[in-house]
């Protein structure tokens, strides 16, 4: 069980930053699980903390991404 | 005299143990306090709040001390002297609670302050202020301020027998809302079911708030539990994720176990006190303190029952087994807190 997923979010309740690119959402370390725009538009939907070992899986539909490409315009 | 010890996760000097020791510490080592470099101080912690990176410490005289990252001025001081180190915040104080980059301090004039950042209404200054140093927020006149708290993004304070709240609340978390996922100025709330009941004690995870009465728990928000445990006459408390009804010396849990979590009940130690951080907690059991759940940054100290670099801590781990008598325990974002009185 390595793999073991912390919890699961819904994209709404990160934050999306249009000069990175990245979703975030805090971990329970004090950093934050962070996920890129182009990753979930290719499928992914795990988001890593670059501190620890922790993972939450995103809740989204494909379409939920489209508001966010259009902030990148 | 007291000594404050601590572990875990120390990326922004959170732990106050100096600056150089920015790193996990998975031993307790002690706090230190400006202008006081024996690492012992002279009045009683009260209690031991954390934000995401930050930890404040009320002492029972009213001083309040901060350390960690002060980047939008949760730590409520605009300038730190030397980083790395618990520094005073102005004033006097009675109460105060963290969230993740935000503190609300609440004064003896019934005044509650703010200071921080928060993007989802957690500083309560309305739509346009998402930063702050320390500011008063609003005043409560011909009511008493019972207490406050604070998790992630939402806060609530109970004034005599009403619950005032601000922050995130698009999970419900802060009761009867109407249409709205943020709630930007204090609001006095309306939870469903508490009407004309007393309110106990209430507490925050990190998308929800359990409000006890004097005989049931109601829960506001996301958490997912097949059913809301009833056990009267329990201490309530919460990780971000769970939730833990402290009573007759032993801790039933609710909730995630990704990580070890839940209590684990067949250790059977008499436990006389709890306190719960983000994803793991503290047990004080004999003058002895314990830890469980998530423990990937030191904070429940070095493995004893499983490798020695598995995150969980699925049974209880001896933190403290020194011959000081243990006076408070306190938990943050993967940190621990034992404070010891010395003679
Ligand atoms: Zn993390």
């Amino acid at each position: 069980m390595s793999e073991t997923i912390y919890d699961e979010i819904e994209i709404e309740d990160f934050t999306f930053d249009p000069v990175t690119q990245l979703f975030q959402y805090p971990c329970p370390c004090g950093d934050r699980f962070a996920v890129a725009l182009d990753d979930l538009e290719d499928g992914e939907d795990i988001a890593v903390c670059p501190s620890c070992s922790l993972m939450v899986r995103v809740i989204f539909e494909p379409e939920d991404l489209e508001e966010f490409r259009e902030q990148l315009k | 005299m007291f000594q404050i010890l601590s572990c875990g996760s120390n990326g922004s000097c959170q732990l106050g143990i100096g600056e150089e020791n920015d790193i996990d510490q998975n031993s307790l080592v002690p706090a230190l306090f400006e202008g006081e470099t024996s690492g012992q101080i002279a009045y009683k912690p009260k209690k031991i709040v954390c934000g995401g990176n930050h930890t404040m410490i009320l002492f029972e005289n009213g001083d309040l001390y901060s350390s960690g990252d002060n980047t939008y001025g949760q730590c409520g001081y605009t300038e730190q002297i030397k980083s790395g180190i618990f520094q005073k915040v102005p004033g006097q104080w009675l109460d105060a609670a963290c969230g993740w980059e935000y503190s609300i301090l609440i004064n003896s004039n019934n005044q509650v302050f703010v200071c921080g950042k928060g993007l989802k209404g957690e500083l309560g200054l309305g739509t346009s202020v998402t930063e702050t140093h320390l500011t008063e927020l609003f005043a409560v006149s011909g009511k008493h301020i019972i207490k406050v708290k604070s998790c992630m993004n939402h806060t609530i304070l109970q004034c005599n027998d009403e619950l005032w709240g601000w922050g995130s609340c698009r999970k419900g978390q802060l009761g009867t809302v109407g249409n709205v996922k943020v709630l930007y100025t204090p609001t006095k709330l309306q939870f469903e079911g508490l009407e004309n009941c007393e309110i106990v004690d209430f507490c925050l995870g990190r998308e929800f708030t359990i409000i006890q009465t004097k005989n049931k728990l109601l829960k506001f928000g996301k958490l997912i539990l097949d059913s809301l445990p009833e056990v009267p006459g329990s201490e309530v408390g919460t990780m971000w994720s769970s939730i833990h009804l402290f009573k007759d010396r032993t801790i039933n849990s609710f909730g995630n176990n990704s990580h070890g979590q839940l209590f684990p009940s067949d250790d059977s130690v008499p436990a006389e006190r709890m306190s719960l951080g983000s994803e793991h907690g503290l047990i004080l059991a004999n003058n002895v303190v314990y830890t469980w759940g998530w423990g990937e940054h030191g904070n429940c100290g070095v493995q004893t029952k499983r490798p020695a670099d598995d995150v969980t801590f699925d049974y209880l781990n001896v933190l403290y087994s020194g011959s000081h008598k243990v006076v408070l325990v306190g938990t943050g974002c993967a940190t621990s807190w034992v404070v010891i009185e010395i003679d």
